[in-house]
């Protein structure tokens, strides 16, 4: 088989870190080559430079047997290289055909051929079944659809190498799916992939060969049928890895939280909660599972007083807390990981020791009379570095110059150092490597076990699967079914992801 | 009737000629993401230098390219101290204006332009044809011609060509325009230095183009009131045009107050205010938004 693309002994050298040293690879024409690695391991530096983002400080690139210097992206895509990134590098504002055009000229002059280029994008969209209208705005796509625009987008361009940034994190099971049909498709055309990932599973169900980096460094390259997710994940990390919790099953038949027919209007007046209604048991994970955008952040806003609820009541042990200030539903006990830490988790100028004094600042011991207790303050902070692992060389470092899965770290010890009765966890996992992500979701089955009822909101279906007691499905602001984590149908969660209702309904 | 309404959009045509083709050149800086707020001060400059160089050379011809330059210095500065520099888009501009101001005022001193008899006269452009309205006899010299042609042309360039396409994708998403080898900076920076010499030679219009003096501060608000129109407009090149038509017609209106003395509650000091009072009415009550998403936000990625 022919090499399309060879790295060798490539090394990237910024002022402060090391992104790789020494990373060497190969991938064959009509192979798929997966990069695995934590957060910060060097994926994404290593793509950059191989589409001309980045230039290797050490190191070369052959492409098809010749050696290169990539020093735009304009180079590796005359190459035949295109990227998928994993945040859509698509405008929101142009059609299909305009993003695609884009950057490029329709012929001699400047004029813009639309109507020569819909066609030919209609007959690249038909001959890979992609099922794209070129006239469509790219903001009245669904993400599955946007990201076969990405794809068009590089195919148009003639790319036999394609590079895929994380390309399932946004997707639902049954895009997923598609997406690997594709991507099989492209790999019998003798088209060559290469896939930037963290996910096991993807690698195992798609790979020929493994590299995995660990930071920056190649942890090594294995074959696919020589391996397991185990061994991988291992790797990875470069220590054993606990990958099956173990859910035990809800012990305590008090109901901590109930909401009772809620409904939660956005800003323009739309329905973003219909109607929900639910309740958490003592020692209880709740799961709620759909894509993102069909009310789950509305939902942990207007449970943690963040958000004004049009109808319905939520309520606590057995008080009734609707129309709570979010202080107030704080101090029920109530704890909120946010979804967004950085804006509504962190003050990321503030130090480490503030952030986690920030909300029992008005309370004693951290003040007395409204005047702050440094010293407590200080100690605090340090006792919470040591407990919850967070690294940073003190408390007085700023949070901004944590990594993201120490920020994290931090949100979370201040949420469940109190020992809350309700925990509303929103994607406390995403973006986190493997390390952080079995961290916070250790500490929930650790809340859970200690007596909290906790709703956990994400859209990584693994997650849920992996911690839940039950599971419900949301979509457009309503629950599709709600089901007990005991041998779920993942496809059957996968469609009701999209709007099915599921016939499982437990009552 | 039919006559005083062909009047009233025709001279507000001509009265508004600057306003027009200044907008034109704005709308597409702020199309590529770029806030102008400096349109005043290059108009100003632009107003100032082919005053100057007509007078000089004795061409007016010559005095256009002067003024041209002028506006062209001035938005380089500007544009590179937002786009290269990602200095505050407001602050840099209130900066370049007063500094605009202050430029052609103490020039204006230095070169002796004014003189007992008042400013000197600069050659100008001659009307092309005269309009006979019967009441009033209407001017029109390239400008207008010029100023016709751009409200069309802007709109072909925004929607119609390949630039276009690249000016409108580094002002929703400047990143993704870079992915496909658009250089977010250069474009930018190309469409402010266009808007620039447009600006300028709008100024030209008021000088060498109009009356044929320059006083200080001649400009009187004029390039806020095109960025107005833009937002108005909705940062289509149609819909600011017709802001600026209705701009222009406003101004004409308070002329005729002024000409034929017509009586108005408050007297000269309320048809001076009309078309600015209009404007802030058509701004109120007009539907806005339509911004493009990366406007006045600079771009922080590398340009290969």
């Amino acid at each position: 088989m022919e090499t399309v693309l060879k790295v060798e002994n490539l090394s990237k050298i910024f002022p402060k870190v090391v992104a790789n040293d020494n990373v060497s690879f190969d991938l064959k024409k009509g192979e798929i080559v997966a990069i695995l690695g934590e957060n910060g391991a060097g994926k994404s530096t290593l793509m950059n430079c191989l589409y001309g983002i980045y230039h290797p400080t050490k190191g070369d690139i052959y492409i098809k047997g010749e050696k290169v210097k990539l020093t735009k992206i304009e180079d590796a895509e005359a190459l035949g290289i295109g990227m998928v990134h994993q945040h859509f590098m698509l405008v929101e504002d142009l059609t299909v055909a305009e993003n695609i055009i884009l950057g490029r000229k329709t012929g001699i002059t400047p004029y813009l051929d639309l109507k020569k280029v819909e066609k030919a994008v209609k007959e690249l969209s038909d001959r890979y079944n992609f099922g794209l209208n070129p006239k469509s705005k790219i903001k009245d796509l669904s993400v599955g659809t946007r990201q076969r625009v990405e794809i068009l987008k590089m195919l148009y361009r003639n790319a036999d190498i394609l590079i895929l940034d994380e390309a399932t994190a946004v997707l639902t099971p049954q895009e997923t799916v598609e997406l690997f049909k594709t991507l099989k498709h492209f790999v019998d055309e003798g088209k060559s992939i290469l896939m930037i990932t963290h996910k096991l599973e993807e690698v195992m169900e798609l790979a020929d060969r493994v590299v995995v980096l660990i930071d920056g460094k190649m942890a090594g390259s294995v074959n696919r049928v020589d391996t397991n997710p185990r061994q991988l994940a291992n790797m990875m990390v470069g220590r054993d890895v606990l990958m099956d919790f173990d859910i035990k099953p809800v012990v305590h038949d008090n109901l901590i939280l109930q909401v009772k027919n809620l409904t939660v209007k956005n800003n323009h007046g739309l329905e973003k909660i219909k109607n929900l209604s639910f309740e958490i048991k003592q020692g209880e994970i709740l799961g709620v599972a759909g894509v993102d955008g069909n009310g789950q952040a509305e939902l942990a806003e207007a449970l943690t007083g963040l958000m004004k609820i049009d109808k319905g009541e939520i309520v606590i042990g057995e008080k009734v807390f609707t129309h709570l200030k979010p202080k107030m539903i704080y101090e029920q006990g109530m704890s909120h990981i946010p979804q967004d830490r950085h804006e509504r988790g962190l003050v990321l100028d503030m130090t480490v020791n503030e952030n986690l004094a920030l909300e029992g600042i008005s309370h004693v011991p951290f003040s007395y009379n409204g005047i702050i207790d440094f010293k407590y303050i200080k100690s605090h902070g340090k006792a919470m570095i040591k407990d919850y692992n967070i690294k940073c060389y003190d408390g007085s470092c700023p949070t901004k110059e944590l990594s993201g899965g120490n920020q994290q770290k931090v949100i979370v010890a201040r949420e469940i150092d109190r020992k809350p009765n309700i925990i509303i966890a929103v994607q406390p996992t995403r973006g986190l490597d493997i390390g952080a992500t079995e961290f916070v979701r250790n500490k929930l089955l650790e809340e859970k076990e200690r007596g909290a009822a906790v709703l956990l909101i994400s859209t990584e279906l693994e997650e849920i699967l992996m911690v839940s007691n039950r599971i419900a499905v949301i979509h457009e602001g309503e629950f599709m079914g709600v089901i007990d984590n005991k041998n779920v149908d993942i496809l059957e969660l996968g469609l009701m992801m999209t709007g099915m209702r599921g016939d499982k309904d437990e009552k | 009737m039919l006559n005083a309404i062909i009047l009233f959009i025709l001279s507000g045509l001509v009265m508004g000629t600057p306003l027009l083709i200044m907008s034109m050149g704005g709308v597409i800086t702020e199309r590529s993401g770029t806030l102008n707020l400096g349109l005043e001060g290059t108009m100003l400059t632009g107003a100032f230098f082919s005053y100057y160089f007509a007078i000089t050379t004795g061409s007016v011809w010559l005095g256009l390219l002067g003024g041209i330059a002028g506006g062209l210095v001035i938005a380089l500065f500007h544009g590179i101290a937002m786009i290269y520099w990602n200095t505050n888009q407001v602050v840099t501009a209130v900066a370049i204006n007063m500094a605009a101001l202050g430029i052609t005022n103490t020039l204006m001193g230095k070169f002796s332009m004014t003189t007992s008899a008042g400013n000197n006269i600069s050659p100008g452009f001659e009307p092309l044809f005269k309009i006979n309205l019967g009441e009033a006899i209407i001017g029109v010299n390239w400008f207008f011609i010029l100023a016709l042609i751009m409200i069309p042309l802007t709109w072909f360039v925004i929607q119609k060509t390949t630039i276009g396409l690249a000016i409108r994708a580094v002002g929703e998403y400047p990143t993704a325009a870079a992915t496909m080898g658009i250089r977010v900076r250069r474009v930018r920076m190309l469409c402010f230095l266009y808007s620039g010499a447009i600006a300028a030679l709008a100024g030209a219009a008021l000088t060498i183009g109009d009356v044929r003096v320059f006083v200080n501060n001649m400009t009187a608000g004029k390039g806020f009131i095109a960025f107005a129109c833009i937002v108005f407009g909705r940062y289509t090149a149609m819909g600011t045009a017709f802001g600026a038509l209705v701009f222009g017609i406003s101004e004409a209106f308070r002329n005729y107050i002024q000409i034929f003395a017509w009586s108005i509650p408050g007297g000269y000091m309320t048809s001076i205010m009309i078309p600015y009072i209009i404007t802030l009415l058509l701004l109120i009550f007009s539907k806005q938004g339509n911004a493009p998403k990366a406007w006045a936000i600079p771009y922080e990625g590398d340009d290969n």
